[in-house]
């Protein structure tokens, strides 16, 4: 991972054990737009694919 | 250093207090800042920092205070270059109170600066702003047990709607009482303090929030929720922006161009019926260079700050309101193909106002690469200053509808020019940076704030424009003017002969001697070239009467080809200042003064020699 990129994800909220949701995935393989506590964020899908994650209940965060 | 000599050469003064303010972006800190200054702020320069940071002396309860503006951060530990400015001012300047803005309603992952500053042992204030905005999402913040267990001050504000910033005042007041100023020292060993601390503050984060607030079970935002839907449409997403940009810059110019007609009207007048008298008595030389020198030149450009400040309203309304960092969803698939990322589209666009505080604003990138990449293809965006050139040449050389088109036409050009050049380039500034970026809710921008920052950047721009065109207008009208006795702007004249001597290059794409020396001085500043042409015409704008004596010896064709290389080349002397202070690389920005240049001149002479075999002109 870009040095750097685990610390500002951290900033932005994505730590280990929190919970996302994927809101919608931008066209022409675009950045993803997620959800992460009270935050919303852009994030392009190679960076996404360098955090692992794990399948959840489809998101009681939204409504 | 004990005591901060700064770059004005002011010693610090005694009994000061120094105010640091430190926050996340988006979480309304400058609008703190200037709500706590009074706009009395101006641009300062910090010793060992290579980039300069707003401050303001301000008397608070009778108490000296410096107020510092430290660039909006994610995290103290970051690797980005105005997360590297924080650390180096914290640790080179002493600071008797660090003043800590987070949004609210964020509190679940902003918490995490304020522990930062807490763990670095600095005298801090926490204040927490959009408390409006967290009441309505549901957010619950118990600012007593907060208060306890970061054995900090905490103060629930509104910055945007002015509320708690009274008591934000008093508690900073109280905070410097308790401490003497000046004494303090700079953070020593500040990366491995926190690097140390680093396993703990997650632990104490989830502890303080668990105890000290409530988030709601569902997410509450639904207008932002149906917004999206639409504004972040896989298929209309981009066709919509692409339209409110068109409606605004339609909007821009319906409003603009009639009250810079009516303001053009009333410096003709006022030039003409009181300055021309008051100077009746004057040497003929002098009155010359006042009249139709200075006063013709500033006149002419002056006229075009109502479109400026139009265009920076409604600038300002796009960026508060969220939808710009939507432009960057948008367009960074397409970006990430030219080598570049979301934002460099939208500091593109912001560069549609000015070139300079958009090279700014490249700060946030991370990557070498990126940046010079960014900073390349930024002087090809449009600018404001471009533009007073084309609304001008537009309505002397074409019809309204036509006119319309012309322009139309330039700013796609615009950015094709950009594209043109990232494609071309992005081999050579590679970039693997990340992109990571916030997407805030949509928020309705209050009047007040729009119109005071559209003010500010009005201000700014005739600061900078009113030193380079008195000193362009002035060259140029003593270029036409000089050797003493000869006629104004002829062949003789010196500009006449600069005109001559460039002629085997500029000739073949259709520039005559008089155009060649307004895009000379061009070079400087945009804002000279129509100023340049008044002045070297000596005709005004006004009533058509420079119009008639350039469309009388210039042709259309020659007018599109005088257009499209000022487009195209170097925008002016401070976005090259800029790009060489922000690069740091004299060889970069030699290369980009010299791409524009030559791009400028091929696309010319592309469209010159065309429309010559075509029979145009």
């Amino acid at each position: 991972m870009e040095p750097g990129l685990g610390h500002r994800l951290e900033a932005l909220g994505i730590k280990p054990g929190q919970q996302v949701k994927v809101l919608r995935r931008g066209w022409w393989s675009g950045p993803i737009h997620l959800r992460v506590g009270m935050t919303e964020l852009m994030l392009r899908r190679v960076d996404a694919a360098r955090v692992e994650v794990l399948a959840g209940d489809p998101s009681p965060v939204n409504p | 250093m004990t005591h901060c000599l700064d770059a004005t050469g002011l010693v610090q003064v005694h009994g000061q207090a120094t105010v640091a303010v430190l926050g996340m972006p988006n979480t309304g800190k400058s609008t703190l800042f200037s709500q706590l200054t009074a706009a009395h702020a101006h641009i300062g320069n910090w010793p060992g920092l290579t980039v300069d940071l707003m401050q303001a002396e301000l008397t608070l309860e009778g108490r000296n205070v410096q107020l510092v503006d430290l660039p909006g951060i994610y995290d103290l530990r970051g690797h980005s270059e105005d997360e590297a400015v924080v650390r180096r001012f914290l640790e080179s300047t002493p600071v008797d109170l660090v003043v800590i803005i987070l949004n609210a309603s964020q509190i679940d992952r902003q918490l995490r600066l304020a522990l930062q500053v807490r763990q670095l042992g600095l005298p801090a204030l926490l204040l927490l702003n959009m408390a409006d905005e967290a009441r309505r999402f549901g957010v619950a913040i118990d600012i007593e047990e907060l208060e306890r267990r970061l054995a900090l001050p905490v103060l629930l504000i509104s910055a945007k709607y002015r509320q708690g910033l009274a008591q934000a005042r008093q508690a900073i007041n109280r905070e410097l009482a308790a401490s003497e100023p000046g004494t303090g020292l700079g953070v020593r060993d500040l990366e491995a303090r926190l690097a140390a601390a680093d396993a703990d503050r997650a632990a104490a984060m989830e502890t303080i929030l668990d105890a000290a607030v409530t988030f709601p079970a569902q997410w509450r935002d639904a207008l932002t929720r149906r917004l999206d839907r639409w504004l972040l449409h896989p298929l209309l997403g981009l066709p919509i922006f692409f339209l409110v940009m068109a409606l605004m810059f339609q909007a821009i110019y319906a409003l603009g161009v009639p009250m810079q007609e009516a303001l053009v009207g009333l410096i003709e007048n006022l030039s003409l019926n009181v300055l021309t008298p008051a100077l009746a008595s004057w040497p003929s030389f002098a009155r010359g260079f006042i009249v139709d020198g200075v006063v013709l030149g500033i006149g002419t450009v002056s006229a075009f700050l109502p479109v400026i400040f139009l265009f920076f309203l409604a600038m300002g309304v796009v960026e508060d309101s969220g939808y710009l960092s939507r432009a960057a969803f948008l367009m960074d698939a397409f970006m990430e193909r030219l080598g570049l990322d979301g934002r460099s589209f939208v500091l593109s666009l912001m560069g549609f106002g000015c070139n300079v505080p958009a090279i700014l604003g490249t700060r946030v990138m991370r990557s070498s690469g990126l940046r010079l990449l960014s900073m390349l293809i930024i002087p090809f965006s449009l600018c404001s200053a471009r533009l007073n050139v084309f609304l001008f040449m537009a309505s002397v050389f074409f019809s309204p509808r036509q006119g319309a088109l012309v322009i139309f036409g330039l700013y796609l050009l615009s950015f094709a020019a950009a594209i043109l050049t990232a494609l071309l380039f992005k081999g050579r500034f590679a970039s693997e940076e990340a992109l990571v970026l916030e997407l805030p809710p949509y928020r309705l921008p209050t009047v007040l704030q729009v119109l005071r920052r559209a003010w500010a950047e009005v201000r700014h721009f005739w600061f900078w424009a009113r030193r380079y065109i008195i000193f362009g207008v002035v060259a140029i009208w003593l270029l036409n003017n000089l050797p003493l006795g000869v006629a104004p702007a002829s062949a003789a004249s010196l500009s006449g002969r600069l005109g001559e001597l460039l002629q085997p290059v500029l000739a073949p794409i259709g520039i005559n001697p008089r155009l060649t020396v307004a895009l000379v001085f061009g070079f400087i500043a945009k804002e000279i070239v129509l100023g340049g042409l008044a002045v070297i015409y000596g005709q005004s704008a006004s009533h058509g009467a420079l119009g008639h004596a350039l469309a009388s010896e210039v042709s259309w064709v020659q007018a599109v080809s005088f257009m499209l290389f000022t487009l195209l080349y170097t925008p002016c002397l401070s976005t090259v200042a800029v790009i060489r202070t922000e690069s740091k690389r004299l060889g970069f920005t030699l290369f980009s003064v010299f791409w524009s240049l030559v791009l400028a001149w091929l696309v010319s002479f592309c469209f010159y020699q065309l429309a010559a075999l075509l029979g145009w002109r």
